[in-house]
C-alpha cells in the first residue's frame, strides 16, 4: 500500500483541498472574543483598584501569536478524499496524518456564526464512533467547498451516491412561527430569571429602598397611591417578564427556521439558527438511543421534545442540541415520528410495566428524611413551632413517593427497551436492544434491604436508568438483554 | 475459556455472601488484599496527618479546650486503617467474576453492590496492565474497553498473569469468530 509508506502527497489525479483564507482572521476574532472577558475584567479591576491598567501589549501578543498560529494551519493544512478516505495533513515542524474511512462517519456538522454567514464560509465537524466530540475540524471553509466536500463524505466510498442527488429531501417535522413562540414561552427559566433577580437584589443591595421609592412615586404618578409593597412585587413582576420574554425571543432566534428533513439516501437532515446556523446529517442506524422528554407544563400542553444520541455526539449535556431531532412535536404526532426514527418502534401498543411495591417505602424514606432534616434547620433558624412542619412533610413524601412509583416504568417492545422516568419533567428512554454496551445492576445499601437494584443500560451513547426494581426482575432483565446484544453480534455503527 | 486454575482461584474467597456466586464464577487473587491494604495503610497515614494539622491548629486557637493534637491524629489513622483494612477483606469476599458464555460478568461491593455484565461481542480491546506495587505482588489488573466509553466500563483488579492473559485470549477468541 503506496500510500501508508509516502503518506504526504495525494494519490495521483486526487487534488488536495485547503481551508478558506479567511481562516486566518476569523481565528484572530475567536481568539480576541474568548479573551475579551478577560481583558474587560483586568481593566476593571484595575480600575477599581485605582491603577490603570494597559492591556494593549497583552492584547497583541495574543492576537499576534493567534495569527501566526492560525496562518501555520492554513498553509499547511490540505485534505482530499481517496480510496473511501478522507484523509487530512496538517504541522509543520511535526507532520499529523489523520485518515478518517468514510464509512466510519457518524455525523457531519456545518456551523455558522454570524461572521460566518457575513463572510459565506463555514465550519465543518467529523464525528466518528471513536468517543465524545468532534473527530476532524476543519475551520473555515467556503459554503461551496464544504457542500461538496459533505455530499462526499457521506456519499461513502467515493462518490457512489452521487446519482440520488436529484431526488428532493422530504420534510419530517419543521417549526412555524406558532411553534417557537410555544416552545419559547414554555422553555421555563423561571429558575434562571429568579437567579438574575437575586443577583441584582444583591447588586443593588442597600440601595434598595431608594430604587423601591423611586418605583413607587413613579407609579403612584400613574395609579394613584401605592404601597411600598405593591412597588416591590409590580417590580418583580415587571422583572420576570421581561426574563420570558427574552426567552421567547432568544429561542425565536436560536431555533428559526429548524426544520428536520429525510433525504433520499435515508440520512436525516437537521437545521435551524437565525443568527448561528447549525447544520447536520445523523443516518437513523446510527442512533444509539432516543429521548422523549417534556416538562410539566409541556404535558399539560400535549408537546414533547426528541433527541436522538448517535455514537460520537458530543458528552450528554455539554452540546446536546446537536442531537436535539424535534423541540416541540404534538403528542398525537410522536408515535409517527419515532417510527420514522426506528421503524420497529410503535409507541401506541405499549405495555409498561412497573418497578418493585418497595420503591415506595424507598422513596417515602428518601424525600421524608430530607423534608425532616429541613424542618430541624427551620426549627433552629426561626423557632420551635417549625416541628409541627413534620407530619405535613411525611404525608407530602409518601404522596410524592407513590407518584414517583407510578412514573417508573419499563418494558421490551418490538426489540427496543423503553423506560420511563422523571416527576416533573418526564422522560421516555428507547434503547434498541441491538446497542447496548453493557449493563449494571446497582444496590445501595437502603436498596439491599428492600432487595431492589437500579439497572444500567448503556449504549455508545448516553445509558438509561431503571430505579428500583425487585432484584429479581433486574437480575433477569439484565439476562436477557446481555443475551439479546449477543445474538445481534458484533457492534458495527451502522448495525440496527 | 479453559478452566485450569478454577480451583485454586475459587479457593482464596469465602465465597462472598453467596448471593450472586454463580457455580463458575472466580474470586480474586488472594495477594490482592495485600495491595489493597496497603494502600489503606497510605491513605491512613494522610488521613492522621490532616488530622495533626488540623488539630495543631484548633490547639492554638482554642487553648481553653484540652485538645491533644498527637492523640487526635493517632485515633483517625488507627480508625481508618482498621476500617481500610476491613474494607479491603471484605471487598475481596464480594468480588466474583466469570468469562461466561455470553457475557463477562463481576459482581462486588461491600455497602454499594454492583453486579455488570458486557456482551463478549462488545468488548472492543483489553488492556492488562499492573503498577510497581503489583508487580512486586505478582499480579495484573484487566480492563475491558467497549465502543462509546471514555474509559475501561469493568477493570478486574488483582489476577495471576496467567489467569489474566487466558481472559484475553478467550475474549480476542470469541472476537475472532463473530
Amino acid at each position: 500500500m503506496t500510500q501508508e509508506e509516502e503518506p504526504r502527497l495525494p494519490a495521483e489525479g486526487t487534488e488536495a483541498q485547503r481551508l478558506h483564507p479567511l481562516t486566518v482572521l476569523l481565528e484572530l476574532v475567536r481568539i480576541l472574543g474568548r479573551v475579551a472577558w478577560a481583558l474587560i475584567l483586568i481593566v476593571v479591576v484595575g480600575y477599581l483598584g485605582g491603577r490603570r491598567t494597559d492591556a494593549a501589549p497583552a492584547l497583541f501578543l495574543l492576537a499576534g501569536s493567534g495569527v501566526l498560529v492560525a496562518l501555520v494551519r492554513y498553509l499547511s493544512l490540505r485534505y482530499w478524499i481517496e480510496e473511501g478516505r478522507l484523509v487530512i495533513r496538517s504541522g509543520v515542524v511535526s507532520q499529523q496524518l489523520r485518515t478518517i474511512p468514510l464509512d466510519k462517519i457518524q455525523n457531519v456538522e456545518l456551523r455558522q456564526s454570524a461572521i460566518h454567514q457575513l463572510a459565506g464560509v463555514v465550519d465543518l465537524r467529523i464525528e466518528t464512533a471513536a468517543g465524545p466530540g468532534a473527530e476532524a475540524h476543519l475551520a473555515v471553509l467556503s459554503r461551496e467547498a464544504a457542500e461538496r466536500l459533505k455530499s462526499r463524505l457521506l456519499a461513502g466510498r467515493d462518490g457512489a451516491g452521487d446519482a440520488k442527488v436529484g431526488a428532493a429531501p422530504q420534510v419530517v417535522w419543521q417549526a412555524g412561527t406558532r411553534q417557537l413562540l410555544l416552545l419559547g414561552a414554555t422553555s421555563n427559566r423561571a429558575g434562571a430569571i429568579l437567579g438574575a433577580v437575586a443577583g441584582l437584589l444583591l447588586f443593588i443591595g442597600r440601595e434598595l429602598p431608594r430604587y423601591l421609592e423611586t418605583i413607587q412615586r413613579g407609579l403612584s404618578g400613574v395609579a394613584g397611591t401605592v404601597s411600598p409593597l405593591a412597588a416591590a412585587g409590580a417590580s418583580l413582576a415587571a422583572l420576570l417578564l421581561l426574563g420570558w420574554l427574552l426567552a421567547i425571543g432568544l429561542t425565536v432566534v436560536g431555533y428559526h427556521g429548524f426544520r428536520l428533513t429525510r433525504e433520499p439516501d435515508g440520512r436525516l437532515r437537521r437545521s435551524y439558527g437565525l443568527v448561528s446556523r447549525f447544520e447536520t446529517v445523523v443516518a437513523p442506524a446510527r442512533i444509539q438511543l432516543l429521548r422523549i422528554e417534556s416538562s410539566w407544563l409541556r404535558r399539560r400542553l400535549g408537546f414533547w421534545e426528541v433527541k436522538a444520541h448517535t455514537a460520537g455526539s458530543p458528552l450528554e449535556g455539554q452540546g446536546a442540541s446537536s442531537s436535539l431531532l424535534c423541540p416541540l412535536l404534538d403528542g398525537g404526532d410522536l408515535a409517527a415520528f419515532c417510527q420514522r426514527l426506528l421503524p420497529r418502534l410503535d409507541l401506541r401498543g405499549i405495555e409498561w410495566r412497573p418497578v418493585s411495591r418497595a420503591a415506595i417505602r424507598r422513596g417515602f424514606i428518601r424525600y421524608g428524611a430530607a423534608g425532616v432534616a429541613l424542618c430541624a434547620l427551620a426549627a433552629a433558624a426561626v423557632g420551635r413551632w417549625a416541628w409541627t412542619g413534620v407530619p405535613i412533610v411525611l404525608a407530602a413524601s409518601w404522596l410524592l413517593a407513590r407518584h414517583r412509583y407510578r412514573v417508573l416504568a419499563y418494558t421490551r417492545h418490538g426489540g427496543h427497551l423503553l423506560v420511563r422516568t422523571g416527576l416533573l419533567r418526564r422522560r421516555l428512554t428507547v434503547i434498541p436492544e441491538g446497542k447496548v454496551q453493557w449493563l449494571g445492576m446497582t444496590e445501595s445499601p437502603p436498596q439491599r434491604r428492600f432487595g431492589i437494584a437500579t439497572l444500567v443500560v448503556a449504549t455508545a451513547s448516553g445509558a438509561g436508568r431503571i430505579p428500583d426494581m425487585s432484584e429479581g426482575e433486574a437480575a433477569a432483565l439484565q439476562a436477557a438483554l446481555t443475551a439479546a446484544a449477543s445474538t445481534v453480534g458484533a457492534w458495527l455503527p451502522d448495525a440496527v | 475459556m479453559t478452566d485450569a486454575g478454577l480451583e485454586s482461584a475459587e479457593a482464596g474467597g469465602d465465597g462472598g455472601d453467596g448471593r450472586g456466586a454463580d457455580e463458575a464464577t472466580r474470586g480474586l487473587h488472594p495477594v490482592v488484599r495485600v495491595g489493597w491494604m496497603l494502600r489503606a495503610a497510605v491513605n491512613a497515614l494522610v488521613l492522621g496527618s490532616l488530622a495533626a494539622f488540623a488539630g495543631s491548629g484548633a490547639a492554638k486557637r482554642l487553648p481553653h479546650l484540652p485538645l491533644r493534637p498527637a492523640a487526635i491524629a493517632l485515633a483517625v489513622a488507627a480508625v481508618a486503617l482498621v476500617l481500610g483494612i476491613l474494607h479491603a477483606w471484605r471487598l475481596f469476599a464480594t468480588w466474583r467474576w466469570a468469562v461466561r458464555p455470553d457475557d463477562v460478568f463481576a459482581s462486588y461491593g461491600v455497602l454499594w453492590r454492583t453486579r455488570r455484565s458486557i456482551p463478549r461481542v462488545r468488548v472492543q480491546h483489553v488492556d492488562v496492565s499492573s503498577g510497581p506495587v503489583d508487580r512486586a505482588l505478582g499480579i495484573v489488573h484487566v480492563s475491558l474497553h467497549v465502543a462509546g466509553a471514555l474509559g475501561p466500563v469493568l477493570t478486574i483488579p488483582g489476577l495471576a498473569p496467567a489467569e489474566a492473559e487466558q481472559v484475553r485470549e478467550a475474549l480476542l477468541e470469541s472476537a475472532r469468530r463473530h
